[in-house]
């Protein structure tokens, strides 16, 4: 296999590599990624098929792509999307076309575009995984390529180069060293930032902000948890946790008084909800993080007093401002019996209606006109929308023309809470009495102890709360069918495992996908708050045991380091030199020449020793020549080349002790034919 | 041990791989410092880890990657020579992938794709050096481009060493040494056959001695193998004149007729001593005494080796007096 041939096939594994996040993306339309995903598949069956397209062919092919491009929405719906389209698109085309090295390189990075697209844009935790598996086949591929660029056979060897365990702990030594980058990564936002522009959505529209408060859509993003100090148990009271109100009707939606808000009176540390509540006697303190705070503080019912590290306002529907976002925001509230939010008396605004809506009053006194009572009315209006409308996401909402109220209430009949909400509002001020929508969270998912809740943007929610008078003030309804609110879930047997499953779901979000400033000044608080823990519990004995230790440990780690690296040879003794089971041979081979008349002095080498025990046993020269070879590699070798054998050396003594005992022989025949002579 | 130590002769170049691996980062990073991207943030602190990793890996390789050369004994200009070369990576935790190494003129000489940890190869490099005398081995150059080549870092190998290169050998022995000394191919003759001359002593049998050697009758008697030793006719030693007096040391002419005498007496010393001939030398004022045996030739063929052109002011050979002459070369011929 040609070298080309073989980098086709890879860059078509590497195409399809990069667009597996692709299906579950939503930025960019399907035939896009599966156009690409064709060409990588062909690339992989057919790598040796090399299209050659005239010019021609290959401009009209570009302006096939450029119209393509502009039928998918152009730049209509942003510019992320077309730029997604046309990268594709290109790519699709630019690997196909690949016949040498460097239409290879270029088209790795268009690869390396499509990938860093696929990664950017997924928010799922998988994406983990996905992205240090890339890591691993980045490296790989990466160490592949420059050794086919040296001309080295990568495949020949048994096995592919290189060693995935060489990849795989390069990646983990990368990730060791990436962590600290990415947490000193500047999070400070930029004049440039995409997405400043982003666009009101509040109002009747699928894709809802509930006044940018909450996120009513399918995200299973952590909007907040909350816990009680003391540790003890949720209440499911506690879960319906209120922003504030909304009065104004405009343009079709409900928005926030901006006027009309005093600071909070803080005493003894807390800012206090209610001027006529000054005590915490008899409260529960929760404690919440807020991780995408938008505006408003989310209140369970009840609370009295709040602390928070930030200036907050009070409006006059109850909802807590604070000043400055910090993500993600912790404060405390302290709850006394379930009661409605402090609150000023309903005034003009809390009666206002849209324009042309006769049919829409004629609906209201139909269904609760002929009642008495602000309670009665609100009840009945409640029970006909939970009876008489489907709750639905999918609303399909025609804002620009249409009155959303009129037109959820006469014409579809389905919506989403914000809808119901609306239409209740609506409905009661027609009959006159004083009502407004509400947006905060309400349910969400309680620990296996059930001392933890932790509320996702999925859990926004829009209610409603109405005059009664001045003995029961505002009070809430909810017009929203049971299928459409919130509800609490507990856990249970198996649940345990979805609940830890969603905690490192939680952990995804908060320490990589929603890290940012605030977790950064966090850090440094943390670190600053340890050092100073630690300097502040420094004393003389602390500093004498804590110094001794680390000595402990740094003789420890030098001996360690110092046998990690001689290994496991045995110690070197005498001259420093090894004394291996060869060369004790030769020193019995030494000593075996005295009482024979050989002279070993004490500077005498081996070779000087195996010399003479050759000139006296002859017989034994051979074994005595690879005795003196394997000793002259013990002591002067390096070490690492040719390992002696102890057998073979036994085998050459005793080679060498039938030599001598031969000469024995011999002498002792000589010495008895000269006594016969 | 200092930078300059471990790696003599450092270069590091940035590739067209690692430049756009930088032009890339710094995209990304424009990037994820707009959009605030994690993911993006993630991607460009793992390019800069994988960076960072990367450079320490290569750097390492370099460090640890020891190489030994191991040339032969004899070296004659002209001739190839194969030097064995050891590549050793004494690191404990980094593989060396994709070294190359590369000769003085830049060519590559080998290029080896994995010494794993502690681990040796060998390879054979075949050399030609044109030029007898002292000549620079390298300097050459070990490179280390990956694991992820943004980088090409090298350092250099055998800068200063030197070896001695003998004079080109010629494809024939001038006819006048084979002449001379006599007896010459009578005693090759006798050398095959391996059972005439003198019988010098009678000895015990030693692994590699010739079966035709044992002497029977005392093999018998004594009840172990006894081998006779016998002493050729010795053929009678010569002495080679070199003079390298010229009147114009600088004239490329002479140079290249005084080489080719060096090498016809090389030629001449080195065949004599195959057949085990004494021959001695006589390089300007300097005797060398005859040698006989082929492991003493470097006593002959160094100083030939090392032998330069005089001006005619130099002294003159030496007088041998009587001696068995059997040539005299010089630059202006025989």
């Amino acid at each position: 296999m040609t070298d080309i041939v073989a980098e086709r096939r890879q860059l078509g594994w590497l195409v399809l590599w990069a667009l597996v996040p692709m299906p579950f993306l939503y930025i960019v339309l399907p035939p896009f990624w599966m156009a690409t995903g064709i060409a990588g598949i062909f690339l992989v069956l057919r790598p040796d098929k090399i299209p050659r397209p005239s010019k021609t062919l290959l401009n009209l092919v570009a302006v096939g792509i450029v119209v393509v491009v502009a039928m998918a929405g152009g730049l209509n719906i942003g510019p992320l999307r077309p730029l997604g389209h046309l990268l594709l698109l290109l790519t699709a085309v630019q690997v196909l076309l690949v016949h040498d090295r460097r239409s290879f390189l270029r088209s790795l990075a268009l690869v390396a575009m499509v990938w860093v697209v696929s990664v950017a844009s997924s928010t799922h935790m998988m994406v983990a995984l996905y992205f240090l598996v890339s890591a691993v086949v980045g490296w790989w591929v990466g160490i592949r390529l420059h050794l086919m660029s040296l001309g080295i056979a990568v495949d020949d060897a048994g096995s592919a180069l290189p060693r995935p365990l060489h990849v795989i702990a390069a990646v983990a030594a990368a990730l060791l060293i990436a962590t600290p980058f990415f947490l000193v990564m500047p999070r400070l936002g930029s004049p440039w930032i995409a997405g400043s522009s982003f666009s009101r959505t509040t109002g009747f529209s699928p894709s809802v902000d509930l006044g940018k408060l909450g996120r009513l859509t399918e995200s299973q993003e952590v909007a907040l948890t909350m816990r009680a100090s003391d540790g003890s148990e949720i209440r499911q009271d506690w879960s319906r946790l209120r922003g504030t109100a909304f009065d104004q009707v405009m343009a079709g939606s409900f928005l926030p008084r901006r006027a009309d808000m005093a600071p909070l009176q803080e005493l003894r540390g807390v800012a206090w909800l209610s001027p006529d509540v000054r005590t915490l006697d008899g409260t529960v303190e929760i404690e919440i993080d807020l991780f995408n705070p938008r505006r408003y503080l989310m209140l369970p019912p009840g609370a009295v007093a709040v602390q928070a590290d930030t200036q907050m306002a009070l409006d006059v529907y109850g909802g807590v401002l604070f000043g400055y976002r910090r993500e993600p925001l912790s404060y405390r509230v302290w709850l006394g019996e379930p009661r409605p939010p402090y609150s000023a008396e309903p005034g003009p605004r809390d009666t206002l209606l849209p324009r042309d809506q006769e049919a829409v009053r004629e609906l209201a006194q139909s269904v609760a006109g002929r009642l008495e009572t602000n309670e009665a009315q609100a009840l009945t209006v409640e029970r006909f929308l939970q009876d008489n409308y489907t709750y639905s996401l999918n609303s399909g909402v025609r804002i620009h023309n249409t009155d959303p109220v009129a037109w959820f209430l006469l014409e579809s009949g389905e919506g989403h809470c914000e809808f119901f909400a609306g239409a209740m509002v609506v409905m009661l001020r027609h009959l006159g009495v004083p009502a407004r929508m509400v947006a905060g969270y309400a349910g969400g998912d309680l620990s296996p102890d059930g001392d933890n809740l932790v509320v996702r943007e999925a859990n926004a929610h829009a209610w409603v709360e109405v005059w009664l008078g001045a003995d029961q003030g505002w009070v809430s309804f909810d017009p929203t069918p049971a299928v459409g609110v919130p509800g609490l879930g507990g856990v249970n047997g198996l649940e345990r495992v979805r609940w830890a499953w969603q905690q490192i779901e939680l952990f995804w979000d908060r320490k990589l996908l929603t890290f940012g400033f605030g977790d950064q000044i966090d850090l440094i608080d943390d670190l600053i708050e340890a050092f100073h823990r630690a300097s502040r519990s420094i004393d003389r004995k602390s500093i004498l045991v804590g110094g001794a230790a680390t000595l402990l440990v740094v003789i420890l780690l030098v001996v360690l380091s110092r046998l990690w690296r001689r290994g496991l040879r045995p110690w070197r003794v005498g001259s420093g030199r090894t004394r291996g089971p060869a060369s004790r041979a030769v020193n019995r081979l030494a000593r075996a020449l005295v009482p024979v008349g050989g002279v070993v002095p004490p500077w005498a080498t081996v070779r000087v020793i195996g010399r003479q025990a050759e000139s006296f046993w002859p017989q034994s020269a051979s074994a005595v020549g690879e005795l003196v070879d394997r000793a002259e590699d013990e002591l002067y070798g390096d070490g690492g080349d040719r390992d002696v054998d102890p057998a073979e050396i036994r085998r050459l003594w005793k080679t060498i002790r039938s030599g001598m005992k031969h000469r024995e022989l011999t002498v002792g025949e000589s010495q008895q034919a000269t006594v016969d002579s | 041990m200092s930078f300059a130590d471990a790696f003599p002769g450092f270069k590091l170049r940035l590739t067209r791989w690692g430049a756009a691996y930088i032009a890339g980062c710094v995209v990304l990073g424009f990037a994820a410092v707009n959009t605030g991207n994690n993911a993006l943030m993630s991607m460009l602190a793992m390019a800069l880890g994988s960076y960072i990793v990367s450079g320490t890996w290569s750097r390492q390789v370099l460090a640890s990657v020891e190489v030994a050369v191991s040339l032969p004994a004899e070296i004659f200009a002209g001739r190839s020579t194969f030097a064995e070369i050891r590549l050793s990576n004494r690191s404990r935790f980094f593989p060396a992938y994709g070294l190359v190494l590369r000769g003085p003129d830049g060519a590559v000489l080998f290029t080896e794709k994995l010494v794993g940890t502690g681990e040796t190869c060998r390879r054979s490099v075949e050399l030609v050096f044109d030029r007898r005398g002292w000549t620079p081995v390298g300097p050459w150059r070990l490179e280390v481009l990956l694991p992820l080549g943004f980088f090409l870092k090298s350092k250099e190998l055998l800068p200063e060493q030197r070896i001695l290169v003998l004079p080109r050998l010629l494809s024939a022995e001038p006819a006048i040494t084979l002449e001379g000394g006599g007896g010459a191919r009578s005693m090759e003759l006798l050398a095959d056959r391996g059972r005439e001359g003198e019988v010098s002593q009678l000895r015990d049998y030693r692994d590699g001695d010739d079966h035709r050697q044992l002497h029977w009758k005392q093999t018998a008697r004594q009840q172990r193998p006894i081998v006779v030793d016998r002493q050729h006719a010795a053929e009678g030693p010569i002495y080679l004149v070199l003079d390298p007096r010229v009147p114009d040391p600088e004239d490329s002419r002479t140079q290249a007729r005084f080489e080719h005498s060096v090498s016809e007496v090389a030629t001449a010393v080195v065949g004599r001593l195959g057949r085990e001939a004494p021959v001695g030398l006589v390089i300007g004022p300097v005797v060398i005494p005859p040698v006989r045996s082929g492991r003493q030739a470097g006593r002959l063929l160094r100083p030939l080796a090392e032998v330069e052109l005089k001006s005619m002011a130099a002294d003159g050979p030496a007088d041998l007096g009587r001696g068995p002459v059997a040539m005299i070369v010089g630059a202006s011929g025989r």
